[in-house]
């Protein structure tokens, strides 16, 4: 079987308010919003916080007006989560020690937003992972190194190089994906029955 | 009794650095190279002395790249239990002393973007050798050393010649402390911190970076304190049938060993966890004196750890 018991697969919880940081960063797309939208009660109105969002998902669910309705006094929208992501880089170079990410959305977004913060050896005890919305998988083509994830399928094309990949169970931390490997290296064009898995 | 992995060495010098502390040089009997280390490494010195053995950790201070030789630095306590006096006065050149293994539960970030060491005293000893690891490295570094007065300064004016404004130097006799709400309230993400010092100092540190809100992941802290005295009490060892008495001025640990007993440890100070046993009875308090153990072990009354920590009792039956 494909999809049961992950064991490389991380595990996420739900965001929390982390009293013992200093201040707060929370990043999230897509379904990610709700996340922001059932945390923001909890947090104290005296913590400094700032919020990243992005409306950009697979899924078409753009939260942008509810996560804007919350009243945050430090919100960015941004249209795509590339952006998101470039802006995280730069807010986390110039930030100090005692900072508290929170990250929301789907996995993708989560394993890239992940990377970023290791580049500022961020550990697991500053940051929050919250999965939410979709649960497509970002797939890494371990022929060509080409990585997409829109991943709902058993087998999906690679957008690099063409080839069949089968998408494995094994996540890697360092590249943020599951590994797709060639289905049909034994006997070109035999291809396992193609189904939507993971969506 | 000696146990496996013991390395048997000779002091080859001795040097008096400060007023109150001497520098030894050992090499093993055997020949050839030592183990390798890294820094913040410390090594258990058995020292025995007349009627009582004693079996300090210590830091090693020399280079990782030197395994020809370790150095050690003793700070000699005229109240305390024994073992710095013995090392101070009963160990010449030409002594053999036996040491374990070195041991590394102060070891440096490999992933860190910046490190700031903190020294206070003798504290400065195992910083020596990270500070060696770290100057052969990419990683930018500082350290904050604090002393009492000039006639102590001997490792702060080296570090001073070595590695120039990277070393702030604080003298203590002279009003100086480290301001550490300062310190620590605009590094950079991925910064670790490494103190090694005096309770207070430490505990001053830790306060300060916590209420800047640095998680513990960032946080590095070596302590060698003596284990506290108490009353004497009986242990009995229900799965070997042994009885053995704990004197006042003894620590659970260093009875079971007089005893013959080669119970498990590694920091000998309460902080690795490694020589935890389990209560099976008792007539009295456990005295928690570890930094391991959680609030619901304490609560529990079901562990201790032998190091450090003792019992008001007049039997305590272990599971061992
Ligand atoms: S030996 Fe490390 S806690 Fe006792």
């Amino acid at each position: 079987m494909l999809v049961t018991n992950v064991k490389s697969r991380p595990q996420y919880q739900q965001l929390r308010f982390d009293a013992s940081g200093r201040f707060h960063l929370f990043i999230g797309q897509g379904e990610g919003g709700l996340a922001f939208q059932r945390v923001r009660p909890e947090l104290p109105d005296s913590a400094e916080i700032s919020v990243i969002y992005t409306g950009e998902s697979l899924t078409g669910c753009d939260l942008s007006e509810e996560v804007s309705g919350c009243g945050w006094r430090q919100l960015t929208l941004l249209p795509t989560q590339v952006d998101a992501l470039q802006l995280l880089d730069e807010v986390l170079a110039k930030s100090v020690m005692g900072i508290r990410l929170y990250v929301a959305g789907s996995e993708g977004f989560i394993g890239v937003a992940e990377q970023v913060a290791a580049r500022y050896n961020l550990q697991s005890d500053e940051l929050q992972r919250e999965h939410q919305g979709s649960s497509a998988r970002r797939v890494y083509c371990v022929h060509c190194q080409t990585s997409r994830d829109d991943v709902t399928t058993n087998i999906v094309v690679c957008r690099g190089c063409g080839r069949h990949l089968l998408v494995r169970d094994h996540y890697s931390r360092r590249l943020a994906a599951f590994m797709g490997v060639m289905a049909d290296a034994e006997a070109p064009g035999c291809l396992p029955e193609l189904c939507e898995v993971y969506e | 009794m000696k146990t496996v992995d013991s390395i048997e060495v000779v002091v080859t010098a001795i040097e008096e650095v400060t007023p109150l502390i001497k520098r030894f040089t050992l090499r093993q009997i055997a020949g050839g190279g030592l183990p390798p280390f890294s820094g913040g490494c410390h090594v258990t010195v058995v020292m025995r002395g007349g009627e009582r053995t004693f079996r300090n950790p210590y830091s090693l201070l020399s280079s990782p790249r030197n395994l020809d030789s370790y150095e050690i630095a003793v700070r000699r306590d005229d109240q305390g239990r024994g073992g710095s006096l013995f090392m101070h006065e009963s160990v010449t050149v030409g002594t053999r002393l036996e040491i374990s293994h070195p041991i590394n539960l102060f070891p440096l970030s490999k992933l860190a973007r910046k490190q700031i060491l903190i020294a206070g005293g003798v504290g400065i000893t195992p910083i020596l050798a990270m500070i060696d690891d770290l100057s052969a490295g990419p990683i930018s570094w500082e350290l904050h050393y604090s002393m009492r007065g000039h006639e102590h300064a001997f490792f702060g004016n080296w570090l001073t010649g070595q590695h120039g404004d990277r070393v702030r130097l604080y003298d203590t006799s002279a009003g100086q402390r480290i301001d550490f709400a300062t310190l620590v309230a605009r590094q950079p993400l991925g910064t670790h911190l490494y103190v090694c010092g005096p309770g207070p100092m430490i505990a001053d540190a830790l306060a300060s970076a916590r209420a800047a809100g640095w998680p513990e992941s960032h946080l590095h802290v070596e302590q060698f304190a003596p284990p506290p005295a108490g009353e004497a009490f009986e242990v009995h060892l229900a799965t070997s049938g042994k009885t053995v008495q704990v004197s006042a001025e003894q620590s659970l640990l260093e009875a079971l060993e007089a005893a013959g007993i080669e119970a498990p440890y590694l920091c000998r100070s309460g902080a690795c966890g490694r020589c935890e046993l389990n209560v099976v009875e008792l007539d009295g308090e456990l005295l928690h004196n570890d930094h391991w153990l959680t609030a619901e072990d304490r609560l529990s009354g079901t562990k201790i750890m032998p190091c450090v920590s003792r019992s008001k009792c007049r039997r305590l039956v272990l599971d061992w």
